[in-house]
């Protein structure tokens, strides 16, 4: 699965987000209010878990987890800078 | 019943309703028991708002007076720190008020000085805690929830005074990008929170016509 599929299957199943069954790659997560702070955490462990990656705590800023893309985005610059 | 929400100013100008309106909606959307315990609200009076709560004097000891609780400062009432704080402070003050009835340090300019840097240096903690809980509240989640539980615990509990700052607190005034210096003079006892510079962090800014 690509880094998009995987980010997206966890937010719509584990993530709660009413009965939504589909968001978009540039869907605010935040200032829509689709996640609150708790549910950002849980991404933020499934992230570092999944991806094998350390996010810094100067990088947990929303700026960083506004929509999936930002969050692929993410992502990947931290695979490359490991 | 008398209640209240406290919000980031921006929050409310983001709404555009009138203070009655908001207050309303608030109670009936804030939270799910809330909601069960006051299922109609009914306003009997003019809802009113307080724009910034929060103050800090300088100097809040000198030879002849020394201040405690919120006689010197208040931040937030969100986490109802104050009457804790207020009494630690007394426990704080009475030995040094006693040994200065007793005749000590009576020829220092203030002889009750450590005092006053203690009770800055336990309640910038809190300021600083509860800036990023407001500022970066993102932050505040993962800090609180996982990367520093035990240390926010102490936190909360109201180990303030000792054994800070923290590698958590430490954490929050990184995210706040702030600095707490302690030396020369009392200049650490000028209020350096956002509530007091709004330009550090939008959310306390506010315009005065609406609030």
């Amino acid at each position: 699965m690509s880094t998009q599929s995987l980010v997206e299957s966890f937010i719509i199943d584990e993530l709660p987000l009413g009965n939504r069954t589909l968001i978009g790659p540039d869907e605010s997560l935040i200032s829509s209010q689709n996640l609150d702070s708790l549910a950002l955490l849980r991404l933020i462990l499934f992230l570092e878990e999944q991806f094998g990656i350390t996010i810094e705590d100067g990088e947990l800023i929303p700026d960083n987890f506004q929509t999936i893309n930002y969050i692929k985005s993410f992502i990947a610059n931290k695979q490359t800078v490991r | 019943m008398s209640v209240g929400v406290v919000i980031p100013a921006a929050y409310f100008l983001e709404k555009k309703e009138s203070k009655a309106d908001f207050l309303t909606r608030e109670l009936h959307e804030l939270n799910p028991e809330m909601r069960r315990r006051i299922p109609e609200v009914k306003l009997v009076e003019e809802t009113r708002s307080i724009k910034n709560y929060s103050y800090q004097v300088k100097r809040i000891t000198g030879k002849g007076y020394i201040c405690i609780g919120n006689a010197h400062r208040f931040i937030d009432p969100i986490f109802s720190f104050g009457l804790y704080v207020t009494m630690k402070e007394a426990q704080l003050m009475a030995p040094l008020v006693k040994a200065y009835l007793e005749g000590a340090l009576r020829d220092d300019p203030n002889p009750f000085a450590a005092y006053q840097l203690a009770c800055e240096q336990g309640i910038d903690v809190m300021e600083d805690v509860l800036d990023t809980f407001w500022e970066q509240p993102f932050a505040f989640a993962a800090f609180v929830h996982a990367r520093y539980t035990p240390l926010m615990m102490d936190v909360f509990a109201g180990r303030i005074y000792e054994h800070q700052p923290s590698e958590a607190v430490l954490a929050f005034r990184g995210m706040l990008q702030r600095e707490r210096p302690y030396t020369g003079e009392d200049d650490y006892s000028i209020p350096i929170g956002s509530r007091y510079h709004p330009e550090r962090a939008p959310i306390w800014v506010a315009d005065e016509t609406d609030t």
